[in-house]
């Protein structure tokens, strides 16, 4: 597919995202990114790849979960053995308060013989520096790292930053397309018009006066039918 | 899943911790981590997903596209990363716009750590474990500042920039405000 087609392909799935996730409501966004980031910080914590457990705050914080960092380290230290994360009462104060994350309630309940998610983002946090608490130095640095990813990939695809401008400039060229076709098809019926106006005989109407008033070309139609 | 089967997993460094390099992370321990944070249902969305996902990615009709694109790529995270959205955003418009929002990252995260693990075991093109993080950090970043008004918002916020009015909808959706 050439790259025109993509970005136009593109920007018409993203704005339709973009509708339908606004309809839809972005708790599913960052509940998947809550899935996601827990996710890889227990696999970070338990294979000891930081590399993964950055990943994953990364993306807790993307998806707007990683203010509820602090309340997920408290519920964590609450909890006792075997209890779920979501039987804290620390985690359902915190996913009640802000608008995202209602959809985290879905959450399976964990077994209690593998370590808490929360306690393997604690972990690992703590690995990469973090010493237990939500570090705002980290959330700044993400988000200097994503505006700097913006910037450099706006220019690609227009997409990130400006998916609106992109998808409105495909649309104004779809409408100067359309216009234009529009007046190539009006310039043909004229020429038609014309044509056909010039192929007419027009008998007993003197030439001068119909030139002037139908702008016909009087001598246009052939000498065969002039001597018809 | 038999696509899943196909890519034989890589070992990770389990023992030290530290970044080898080469692409060390496991994409089935990836899915398997990711999965057990989801409800049965959701599993059995994703794995729609993920059959459409592959078919895109190992598919004979654009498999070798994806690869020749790559291969020449003077930006390989950035490559996978972008590519990685342009993925999902197709196939959230092959599946008539019905995807779940809750399955785009997981979709994403899993597709990426295939698609790195296929380029890594392949040789074609080296990919490290630090290519995924950053295609990643891409894909994330794409993601949430198209479909999420409020990530520029705390953006800003974190970098101390002046705050925009608030949003009701994503940039594109200001267009079906009222």
């Amino acid at each position: 597919m050439p790259f025109p087609a993509i970005a136009a392909a593109i920007a018409t799935a993203a704005s339709s995202a973009m509708a339908a996730v606004g309809t839809v409501g972005l708790a599913g966004l960052a509940q998947g990114a809550m899935i996601v980031g827990t996710g890889m910080s227990v696999i970070g914590g338990i294979t000891g790849n930081k590399t993964l457990t950055k990943i994953g705050m990364g993306i807790g914080l993307a998806g707007g979960v990683g203010a509820l960092a602090n309340g997920m380290r408290g519920a964590s230290m609450m909890s006792t053995g075997g209890k779920g994360l979501l039987a804290a009462d620390g985690i359902e104060t915190a996913l009640s308060a802000p608008t995202k994350g209602s959809g985290l309630k879905t959450f399976a309940p964990i077994d209690a013989s593998r370590p808490l998610p929360v306690d393997a983002f604690n972990n690992s946090s703590a690995g990469l520096g973090f010493d237990g608490k939500f570090d705002p130095e980290f959330e700044k640095t993400y988000f200097q790292r994503a505006n700097d990813t913006l910037t450099k990939y706006n220019t690609t695809l227009n997409i990130a930053g400006c998916m609106g401008q992109a998808y409105m400039q495909g649309e104004q060229m779809d409408l100067q397309k359309d216009l234009l076709d529009k007046r190539l098809d009006f310039e043909q019926q004229l020429v038609d018009r014309v044509a056909t106006n010039n192929g007419t005989v027009l008998e007993g109407i003197n030439p001068s006066i119909s030139a002037a008033n139908t702008g016909r070309n009087s001598t246009a139609y052939s000498g065969m039918l002039r001597g018809a | 899943m038999g696509e899943q089967e196909a890519n034989v997993p890589l070992q990770p460094d389990a023992d030290t911790g530290d970044q080898e390099e080469g692409f060390t992370i496991d994409p089935s321990q990836i899915e398997q981590g990711i999965k057990d944070q989801m409800k049965p249902e959701e599993i059995k969305n994703l794995d729609r997903v993920l059959d459409e996902g592959n078919k895109l990615l190992f598919g004979k009709d654009t498999h070798y596209q994806l690869m020749d694109g790559l291969k020449d790529s003077k930006d390989i995270p950035g490559d996978l990363g972008n590519g990685a959205f342009t993925l999902l955003m197709m196939l959230y418009k092959g599946g008539g716009y019905t995807m779940p929002p809750e399955l785009m990252m997981p979709t994403g995260a899993i597709l990426l750590s295939r698609a790195c693990a296929f380029l890594s075991q392949s040789g074609m093109i080296p990919v490290t474990d630090d290519d995924y993080e950053e295609s990643m950090h891409v894909y994330t970043v794409k993601l949430h500042s198209t479909l999420d008004p409020s990530f520029k918002q705390r953006m800003d916020q974190s970098l101390g920039q002046q705050q925009p009015q608030p949003q009701t909808g994503g940039i594109l959706n200001q267009g079906a405000q009222p």
